[in-house]
């Protein structure tokens, strides 16, 4: 098996310099929080209840950090995640990312700040069952306009420096939890995106894989400066995040 | 998004879940084949109904006399003499009169004979409209000797002994009839053998021409001759023809003819208005119009019927999947693909299963129609009346026109459900 203390990610950037034509976003100063939230609160509203997912939250969030949310299952950790990457739209409250109000904003200006800005990993990887690893990485870049050629030579890459070289043309049904997760993470980052949301990564995994995410993440974090904003109720693998934000009931403690 | 990137993703959408598109594509096929059959007979229905009006004389009046009530003090105008025809003539739009009269003869030919001919006799100018030759000329008015125009059925009656009668595929002496004269008698075969029966002369009489017959089956039994000509032979018959009730300057039957078809109408009831029986096929081909028409609707209605079962077929084939697929748009989403992008996907999708199962539903309409057409007998289908068969004509704008339905339908049937799902917000999509 891979050992990621010795695999190539370690040592080099995970990414070529950016091909991208569009102008890169200048990184405001490390003091400006990355991510600003200010009383955040989520009700869901159901036939007969009303349900606060989430109560006033203050959060700032500063660039290239790595950030775990961890709180019980229900705690609201997923609620607050998505209102932060614009997933759902928050009952009241703000959201500043970069200088942009997302909770103000457009489906169509989420659709690109996300495009651009974000990179999401999930527990449940929500690859697309039809197309292979390959086709699946490089799907962000074919959102952005990418050429096929481009775009499949980078995803290749990719792949490659995640150990899944020989699994390019493999269907997600094909591969294991862990080799999804992989293949899930660099379809999150082939964008390079200045923000990764991760919704319980490691959450499907076994011990090993869970370590080897985590490490990648981390990683990510590292080499290329790129926030991660990791949500898990695995308290212990919690740890190796920069900071640990826990929520309880729908507050941060 | 590229475009060229929408249409290959729904092209591997469609062919990466081979089975469920291909359940729609037969939904597609099922509906565009319906509707193709059923307007393809409908117009084969029309195209033989517009020809048989064809062969229809749409403007002949029918008009019969009371001859035989006349001695019995009959009604009144109720004769059909020589007054009657130019009182026809002078009834608006009528165009031409034609009088009738039917006689009964019997006749002689070398060694066969004929005992009851039935003779039409036509004002001579009148002939070439009322019977078609195969060969030979009409009947002039002057000419030395009578002159006959006859149908191969009439040739039949001619027989030699009586069992050529029960022959069934008897067809009448092996003659060269425009070179045989026969002998003619009036009044049939019995009056020859009635002693209290003023005797016919014998009228040695020319055939000059054969009547083509419609149809082999059944061939013109009936003999035609100069109105004129006839005249004279009852004239010089005319004990006989007393002795026959019938009367030399009365007529069977006249046709009148309108000027057009709309007139026929009021003709009938100028004619019925004087008194005389009327009768014309527009009558009866404006009752088949109207059955026509019901029938055209009827096929229409059922198209129409089977349009929409397969567009309830694709819509709810694509809302199942779209359904199914609302955690793939939610990723979509996700990942930064807009609305109207993920929409153009799924509509792609939809137009592919609606032109694959347009053209299938093409192919299999022809192997329908070669196969069911019936070559060109009388078929009754559907209820619908064939005069010559079915024989299905699919053209070209059915095959689009049905085309472009299947892939409308397509769209139209995924526009909904595609809609519904990229309303949703990208979490609870991807929760689902
Ligand atoms: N769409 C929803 N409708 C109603 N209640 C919801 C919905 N989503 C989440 N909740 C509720 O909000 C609370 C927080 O959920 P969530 O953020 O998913 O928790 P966590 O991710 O920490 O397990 C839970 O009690 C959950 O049942
Ligand atoms: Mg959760």
């Amino acid at each position: 098996m891979m050992d990621i203390n010795k695999a190539p990610i370690m040592n080099q950037p995970i990414m070529k310099e950016p091909k991208m034509d569009q102008p890169k976003i200048v990184k405001p100063d490390y003091k400006e929080p990355l991510i600003l939230a200010r009383n955040l609160t989520k009700v869901y509203k159901t036939q007969k209840t009303r349900l606060r997912a989430l109560a006033a939250v203050d959060i700032d969030i500063y660039q290239g950090e790595f950030v775990a949310i961890v709180g019980t299952s229900g705690s609201g950790k997923t609620t607050l995640l998505s209102l932060l990457a614009g997933l759902e739209r928050p009952s009241a409250g703000r959201i500043v990312i970069m200088g942009r109000g997302i909770h103000r904003m457009t489906e169509e200006q989420l659709v690109d700040f996300r495009l651009r800005d974000a990179g999401f990993i999930f527990q449940s990887f929500n690859l697309f069952e039809i197309l292979t690893a390959q086709e699946n990485v490089a799907f962000p870049l074919m959102a952005r306009g990418v050429g096929k050629q481009e775009r499949m030579e980078r995803a290749k890459e990719l792949l490659t420096r995640f150990q899944l070289g020989k699994h390019l043309h493999h269907k997600p049904g094909e591969l294991s939890g862990g080799q999804q997760q992989r293949v899930s993470i660099a379809r999150a980052i082939i964008g390079e995106p200045s923000i990764i949301f991760a919704d319980e990564p490691t959450g499907n995994l076994d011990s090993h894989n869970a370590d080897q995410i985590i490490d990648i993440l981390r990683d990510i974090s590292k080499s290329r400066g790129t926030t991660v904003l990791m949500v898990t109720h695995d308290v212990e693998r919690a740890t190796h995040a920069d900071r640990i934000i826990k929520i309880e009931d729908g507050r941060i403690v | 998004m590229k475009i060229f990137d929408i249409l290959h993703l729904a092209a591997l959408n469609l062919y990466r879940r081979l089975g469920r598109s291909l359940l729609t594509v037969i939904g597609v096929v099922i509906g565009t084949t319906s509707i193709i059959i059923m307007i393809a007979i409908g117009l084969t229905n029309l195209a033989q109904f517009d020809e048989m009006l064809q062969g229809a004389e749409i403007t002949k009046i029918q008009v019969s006399g009371n001859s035989t009530d006349q001695g019995m003090g009959g009604g009144r105008g109720a004769r059909l003499d020589d007054a009657a025809v130019s009182a026809f003539l002078d009834i608006e739009d009528v165009d031409r009169v034609v009088p009738v009269k039917y006689l009964q003869a019997h006749a002689e030919a070398e060694k066969y004979h004929a005992d009851y001919l039935n003779i039409l006799a036509v004002p001579a100018k009148d002939l070439p409209s009322m019977a078609e030759l195969k060969k030979g000329i009409y009947p002039r008015e002057e000419s030395l000797m009578p002159q006959i125009i006859m149908g191969m059925g009439a040739a039949k009656q001619f027989i030699e002994t009586e069992r050529d009668y029960l022959n069934r595929d008897y067809r009448g002496p092996a003659f060269d009839w425009l070179k045989t004269p026969i002998h003619l008698y009036l009044g049939g075969r019995d009056l020859k053998d009635d002693k209290d029966m003023p005797g016919s002369r014998q009228y040695r009489a020319d055939i000059v021409g054969i009547i083509r017959d419609r149809n082999e089956e059944y061939p013109n039994y009936d003999i035609y001759m100069s109105l004129e000509r006839v005249k004279d032979i009852q004239r010089e018959n005319h004990k006989l023809v007393r002795e026959l009730n019938g009367d030399i300057n009365s007529y069977d039957i006249a046709y009148v003819y309108a000027d057009k078809m709309e007139n026929v109408k009021t003709i009938l009831k100028r004619l019925n208005d004087y008194g005389y029986e009327a009768y014309s096929d527009t009558e009866w081909i404006d009752e088949m119009q109207k059955q026509q028409r019901s029938q055209q609707g009827q096929l229409a209605a059922l198209g129409f019927i089977s349009l929409i079962v397969s567009a309830i077929g694709i819509a709810n084939t694509m809302m199942t999947g779209v359904l199914e697929r609302r955690r793939e748009i939610g990723v979509m989403k996700v990942v930064g693909v807009a609305i109207k992008k993920i929409r153009d996907i799924f509509l792609v999708e939809a137009a592919m299963i609606g032109l694959l199962g347009g053209l299938a539903g093409v192919l299999l309409s022809h192997i329908f129609a070669y196969s069911l057409s019936t070559g060109s007998e009388e078929t009754i289908f559907l209820g619908m009346y064939f005069r010559a068969g079915i024989k299905m004509l699919i053209p070209l704008w059915l095959d689009m026109a049905a085309m472009g339905i299947a892939i409308v339908v397509g769209i139209i049937a995924g526009i909904f459900p595609t809609t519904k799902a990229t309303k949703m917000s990208p979490l609870e999509a991807i929760r689902s």
